[in-house]
């Protein structure tokens, strides 16, 4: 009883675990980048129809970029070429290079190769053959000659070539033209990464963006609207008018958070213009080097020119104290001692003199002095001593010569 | 679990690899060596040849020398052609299939070799 | 007269034929169980399954006694310890590395989320199913008589689990794992220093530093995956160990036989039975018949093979199949670690949510004082109780009080929890989550 119905929830367990394990095997059998890549087969096939060339070789599977790092850190991957396997070819671009009759490149005011409308454009290709399959007057007349399994035929192919060009994946549709499709020329090259090798650049340096994702959402971040879930993060002031002429398209992108569903990246990607905010990194526009030329050359001289003034400010408060160690001195010799003394004294509870001048370096010398008046004796023989040596100090200071050298 | 550990993206440079565009590859006549994947690439006459640069005794990559190749590590010696003309080395040095890629670019795929040292040239 | 002649030698082709016997034979020195000196035979003479008694009493199998609580704790460690170790195949514990890791996971290793996610929910419900562990035990008052250590082990089983939970957190080194660490390892450091250290030697002890960083990293994941898990691998085995030489697992006194009687008289109508001697697990008899029980009455034990190792297989495809389930939903991973970024509100993993709400009002007594002395109240539970009647019975009415008051605490710790993630938001302010989106940081 008991037993028998431990065993039959034994069985029943048993098929659930490998049911469940079998979902997780056909995930991995099925893996969101094999979609691109079978759709780009059977893109090259349905070209091989009429070009009468054998489609290209193809290995399917992760392809992906390793750059290693020169501090054997951990390599930087992008793996972007597993689903973007188009990046390089000419048939997948919508446009090509003007040529003139002699063919030479025809280029526009600055320099850059003119575009024109690409013929051998696979898309649009497609797009035509898919119009003529489904074309109602020629499968009207199969009809009426009875040749409807012919025009079934035709019907289904249009279908397959239609299901081409777009791809489900978690619930989204993505246009696979926008995947498959050549990488734009950027300013005067001929073909794609003809001056920044993909196998040397990678392609997160320039686009940001999470190299290593497979998925389209881990890779790219969220690609439509919506495809955010807002984390509530306090208030924040809004704008009360929308202005949609002028209000950037992105500004929902930077200014939520993606949810934490999401892989955040560690850099998003970039679109649209943003895009060459990464070739400042290595690039910098001329007026940028000028600037840096002219620092250059203005910095050493604006340090030369700090350090004079500081020792020209010293210097100054040196001229001070001097001045007043010599009115010491004079009135050391003229009044005496203990004049001086008292005269200092009465000048520091002085209350008509501003703090600042009562409590010159002289306040110092008044303690050592009321130090020295509590000696008597001491005071007479160290009182010659002092005043030698406030003597010598100050012929020392040959003040012409430091003044020399400052004004250089 | 043994789908697990088998390593999906290795992180070795993928067997087929590109040499460049073949107007820049048969520019200039000579023989380059190429560190990463291990590969003399050969250039006469707007013709190209790859043969690899790994020894077929233990896995050395083997130096260039006047009459041939020669393998640091047990001294195993080919001549120009990479027969083997001396040393531990079981086989002959082996070229690499040559094939225009989609894109334009020429590529090699060492997945496909061939002994034959005529055949084994490529004309862009 | 019929004499024994000896053996006859067997000749070659006899011998070719016997040879895959023979093969088997020398590994197994067992048969199949069909019949019971066979499943006697099994269960002492085979390395995995001799840990288990020859039989087992029929209460112990009683899915709604025990609840098979005990056995899926003990499935999901199984678990743990093989998703675990395969995780171990291509995780790296460096600081630049670790996150890296993680990303590949995400889509091109394959399987590799689908054992993240089975270790991460199997952590999570670890720490819940030995809670629910205690629980029971403590609601069938398991703990009494000769059991009494038993719980103390239980309860140091407990803290290892939050540990190991706990050092696991950190290794995805993303901004979650990087601030509840350093939240709990702040916790940490509120334990009294030992006077002449600079800096508080409890949480330096646990972050080889003082702040978390590589060397913190390197420490968790040494005790993640080797030091922690030796230690709890050997107290498990002590636990069930105790367990064999209780008698197996706690029951209420048999009414049928309670315990091994002989018979003293038979008659054609009736036996009679007497105390017999105590079964004694280290000794073995050998007898003759079909059925072990031989001059005795009828008992409730019935043998390992297969009722008990069956009953332990069903808990195991369960738990498996539930993680699996669970697997379907991804493991957190946030941004990157950044240490100069702290979110706002950082909360430490949720079995330390009640720790953290405590400590939000006092650090020492909520962090440090209060969970010590619970570990130690709980640990002195079977020292203070003195009934001793429940063992073997749910919520036996003599103990109707102590189950009243350890419902009160398990309830408010609860709460705590509860508070903690759902109730508090930015600067651990009170917030309510259905008017605000709930945000874990």
């Amino acid at each position: 009883m008991r037993g028998q119905l431990y065993q039959i929830v034994l069985i029943v367990l048993g098929v659930v675990v490998a049911a469940l394990f079998g979902v997780f095997v056909y995930r991995e059998m099925f893996p969101e980048y094999a979609l691109y890549q079978d759709d780009y087969i059977a893109l090259e096939e349905f070209r091989s129809t009429y070009t009468g060339e054998a489609p290209p070789i193809f290995k399917k599977g992760i392809k992906q970029i390793v750059l290693e790092d020169k501090n054997k850190g951990p390599e930087e991957i992008d793996r972007c070429i597993s689903c973007h396997v188009a990046l390089d070819f000419q048939h997948f671009s919508p446009t090509k290079i003007d040529y003139d009759i002699n063919g030479n490149m025809k280029r526009d005011a600055k320099g850059y190769p003119l575009q024109v409308p690409n013929e051998e454009y696979v898309w649009e290709k497609l797009d035509r053959k898919i119009a003529d399959l489904q074309d109602v007057a020629v499968n009207d007349r199969l009809e009426s000659e009875g040749k409807s399994s012919e025009v079934l035929r035709r019907k289904s192919l249009a279908a397959e070539y239609e299901k081409l060009k777009t791809v489900k994946v978690g619930g989204y549709t993505y246009d696979t033209s926008k995947v498959l499709r050549m990488h734009p020329l950027m300013g005067k090259e001929t073909r794609p990464f003809q001056f920044h090798p993909i196998e040397e650049y990678g392609c997160s340096s320039c686009h940001g963006g999470n190299g290593r994702g497979l998925t389209t959402d881990t890779a790219h971040g969220p690609v439509f609207d919506g495809m955010y879930e807002e984390e509530f993060m306090g208030h924040s002031p809004v704008f009360l008018e929308k202005d949609p002429a002028n209000d950037p398209l992105f500004s929902k992108v930077f200014n939520h958070k993606p949810g934490h569903t999401l892989l955040f990246q560690t850099t998003p990607i970039l679109i649209g213009s943003l895009i060459e905010a990464k070739c400042i990194q290595c690039h910098q526009p001329t007026s940028a080097s000028l600037q840096n030329a002219y620092r250059g050359v203005t910095d050493p001289s604006n340090k030369i020119k700090e350090q004079f003034e500081e020792s020209e400010k010293s210097y100054q408060n040196d001229l001070q104290h001097l001045a007043t160690l010599l009115e010491l001195r004079n009135s050391l010799k003229e009044k005496g001692f203990f004049a001086t003394y008292t005269k200092l004294q009465q000048e520091e509870q002085n209350y008509a003199i501003p703090q600042i001048i009562r409590k010159k370096p002289s306040k110092k010398l008044t303690g050592k002095l009321q130090r020295l008046s509590e000696i008597p004796i001491f005071s007479l023989i160290l009182y010659k001593n002092i005043s030698a040596i406030i003597c010598k100090i100050l012929k020392q200071r040959d003040i012409s010569s430091i003044k020399q050298n400052f004004s250089k | 679990m043994l789908g697990y550990l088998y390593p999906n993206a290795m992180k070795v440079p993928p067997s087929t690899f590109s040499l460049g565009r073949p107007e820049e590859i048969t520019a200039k006549d000579g023989k380059i060596f190429d560190p990463k994947q291990k590969v003399f690439i050969e250039t006469k006459a707007g013709k190209v040849r790859v043969q690899t640069a790994v020894c077929t005794h233990l896995g050395c990559t083997i130096n260039p020398v006047e009459t041939g190749y020669s393998c640091p590590c047990h001294g195993s010696t080919y001549n120009n052609r990479g027969q083997v003309t001396g040393g531990p080395a079981p086989k002959d040095l082996v070229f690499f299939d040559i094939y225009k890629g989609a894109s334009g670019d020429l590529l090699v795929n060492k997945a496909k070799t061939t002994l034959d040292w005529e055949k084994a040239w490529y004309s862009a | 007269m019929a004499v024994f002649q000896g053996n006859r030698g067997e000749s070659w082709t006899e011998y070719l034929l016997n040879l895959p016997k023979l093969f088997v034979r020398s590994i197994f020195r067992h048969n199949y169980p069909n019949n019971d000196v066979d499943r006697s035979e099994i269960i002492f003479k085979n390395f995995f399954l001799h840990f288990h008694p020859v039989k087992c009493h029929k209460n112990s199998l009683d899915p709604f006694y025990t609840l098979g609580l005990g056995a899926i704790t003990t499935s999901l460690f199984l678990l743990l310890t093989i998703t675990g170790i395969l995780l171990m195949f291509f995780y790296i514990p460096a600081e630049d590395r670790a996150y890296t890791i993680m990303k590949d996971w995400q889509n091109t290793t394959p399987f590799a989320m689908m054992y993240r996610n089975m270790h991460r929910w199997s952590a999570h419900m670890m720490v819940l199913f030995v809670f629910l562990h205690m629980s029971r035990v403590f609601y069938t008052g398991s703990y009494k008589g000769e059991r009494r250590f038993n719980w103390v082990i239980g309860i140091i089983l407990m803290v290892l689990t939050l540990l190991l939970s706990f050092t696991g957190y950190l290794l995805p080194w993303d901004q979650l794992a990087f601030w509840a660490i350093t939240v709990g390892s702040n916790i940490a450091g509120y334990a009294p220093n030992i006077p002449g250290f600079e800096y508080n030697i409890n949480r330096v002890m646990l972050l080889a530093s003082t702040e978390v960083g590589q060397d913190a990293l390197i420490r968790f994941y040494v005790l993640h995956v080797a030091l922690l898990p030796l230690f709890m691998g050997t107290l498990i085995g002590v636990h069930f160990w105790r367990i064999r030489k209780d008698g197996g697992l706690s029951r209420p006194p048999d009414k049928l036989r309670p315990e091994p009687y002989r018979v003293v008289q038979r008659s054609d109508t009736k036996e009679s039975y007497a105390p017999g001697v105590k079964r004694t697990y280290g000794l073995m008899e050998l007898v003759r018949g079909t059925c072990p029980t031989v001059d005795k009455g009828p008992y409730n034990f019935v043998f390992t093979w297969p009722h008990l190792l069956r009953a332990e297989m069903v808990a195991f495809l369960a738990t498996t199949a539930l993680i699996l389930l669970l697997s379907f939903i991804d493991a957190p991973l946030e941004e990157p670690a950044n240490a100069s970024h702290p979110p706002n509100p950082s909360k430490a993993p949720w079995y330390f949510l009640g720790l953290q709400e405590m400590v939000a009002y006092n650090a020492f007594w909520g962090g440090i004082a209060i969970p010590g002395l619970i570990v130690v109240g709980l640990m002195v539970i079977p020292y203070l109780d003195r009934n001793p009647q429940g063992e073997g019975v749910w919520f036996h009415r003599s103990r109707y009080l102590a189950i009243f008051f350890y419902t009160l605490f398990m309830t408010f710790q609860g709460i705590l929890i509860i508070v903690g993630t759902y109730f508090r938001g930015a600067n651990w302010g009170w917030i309510w989550p259905w008017t605000e989106t709930f945000s874990r940081h």
